[in-house]
């Protein structure tokens, strides 16, 4: 596919996103940040849901060997990475995705945090560029390689490649434990109505 | 009676900072996260009755369920999602799966050659791991996503300038997106990768960041709310 496609088939892709995340006021931080603070599932509910849906999609074409999976390493620096994120989106009060919905709805703060977002950005390329880690390429082999902290990676491919078990069985097992954990948020919801009910 | 009021992300640094504690102040609660739950609800129905003059977007999102009109009412999100997990998996399909941190370091990268020009090839992070160029894809989701925003927010009369108005709101953000950006180039991914495009493959990186990202966000609530109530 020539690039100008790519390109015009993401813009589609992210308009639509856009749409209907500006008009379903979903917000991944919320639907963390909500969970811990509030005990309110309104955007867990829909998080876990899309990954349910992604989670078949994905296994079953990566199962016949469709699709383009993200392959790159992953280790102490990814879950490091994310924590620094987990912290920033909360008091930023939103993540990656809200910030250019926000953006768009006029929100100042919002195009602020994006602004900063890049700053932060630019100046750990500066780090990067000052040690080189992590991770330098060199050290990406997709094994474990303990040395530069990297795990390497699997997938539910790779584990098809493995273990000779088709990917979308380990997508179902994870599927169920989606599942469960939504059904624990509706089961709760379902005894706070009731509760709310009695007073 | 009011069913299913939605706070919206913007308005909560508001609420919670000005109305929110003074009415539970008002209505005797000892803390705010240890109110009573059916007093909470009390609380929230107020809001949205006295605070429609001023924040007219809350009083747009009361769900009243039934038909869905798209520039009326609320979307539920759990519908949005659901359509934009099957769009995601044709973008699987054809070029890849959403991701947004990509895209914007792509951005940064641009930016920065416009301001720095020849001079950022000497960082070898731009000319090793991400050499700006034009023809990115995964920028033009993010973009798409600012447009598309737009749209929805013109087309429902929901734009308008919303401005923070404290310092501690201001230094919060700021800080936010610094964090947010360091984080996204020290893990390689952002929380889109994680939760729509690396756990859903199974990708060992998925876990990993979803852990780190729920521990992240439980850290930042408490830093949140000692900052709130501080």
């Amino acid at each position: 596919m020539s690039t100008i496609a790519e390109c015009m088939i993401a813009f589609i892709f992210g308009s639509v996103v856009g749409l209907l995340v500006q008009r379903s006021r979903f917000c991944n931080t919320a639907a963390l940040r909500d969970a811990i603070m509030f005990q309110t599932y309104r955007n867990t509910k829909a998080l876990l849901v899309a990954m349910m849906i992604l989670t078949l999609g994905f296994t079953a074409f990566m199962t016949v060997g469709a699709g383009h999976p993200l392959d790159f390493d992953v280790g102490l620096n990814t879950f490091l990475g994310l924590f620094l994120f987990g912290v920033g989106m909360v008091l930023a009060g939103a993540c990656t995705v809200s910030t250019w919905v926000k953006a768009a709805e006029g929100n100042v703060g919002a195009v602020w945090a994006l602004l900063f977002t890049f700053i932060g950005m630019f100046l750990f390329s500066l780090l990067w560029s000052y040690n080189q880690w992590p991770p330098a390429p060199a050290s990406m082999t997709g094994d474990p390689n303990p040395e530069a902290l990297q795990a390497g990676f699997a997938n539910a491919r790779t584990l098809q490649e493995k273990t000779g078990i088709p990917a979308i069985v380990f997508g179902l097992i994870q599927f169920a434990v989606l599942l469960g954990i939504y059904r624990a948020i509706r089961r709760k919801e379902k005894a706070r109505e009731q509760d709310d009910a009695h007073e | 009676m009011i069913k299913g009021v939605v706070l919206l992300d913007e308005d909560l640094h508001l609420l919670l900072s000005y109305r929110f504690f003074r009415l539970q102040r008002r209505h005797k609660c000892l803390a705010r996260y240890l109110c009573p739950r059916g007093a909470k609800r009390r609380l929230l129905a107020k809001i949205t009755t006295t605070g429609r003059a001023r924040w007219p977007i809350l009083a747009s999102t009361i769900q009243q369920g039934g038909k869905v009109e798209l520039f009326k009412k609320t979307l539920d999100p759990v519908f949005a999602l659901a359509v934009i997990a099957v769009l995601d998996i044709f973008l699987f399909l054809t070029i890849g799966a959403w991701t947004v941190g990509g895209g914007e370091t792509m951005m940064t990268g641009l930016m920065a050659q416009a301001i720095l020009g020849e001079d950022l090839k000497r960082l070898p992070f731009w000319s090793l791991v991400f050499q700006p160029h034009w023809d990115y894809w995964k920028m033009y989701i993010s973009l798409g996503m600012f447009f598309g925003a737009f749209l929805g927010a013109v087309l429902s009369k929901e734009f308008y300038l919303r401005v923070p108005r404290r310092l501690s709101e201001w230094v919060m953000i700021t800080l936010g997106g610094l964090l947010m950006g360091v984080g996204i180039r020290l893990a390689f991914v952002c929380n889109v990768s994680t939760f729509f495009g690396l756990t859903p493959e199974m990708n060992l990186g998925g876990y990993l960041a979803v852990s780190g990202i729920v521990a992240g966000a439980w850290v930042g609530s408490l830093v949140y709310k000692k900052m709130l109530e501080g």
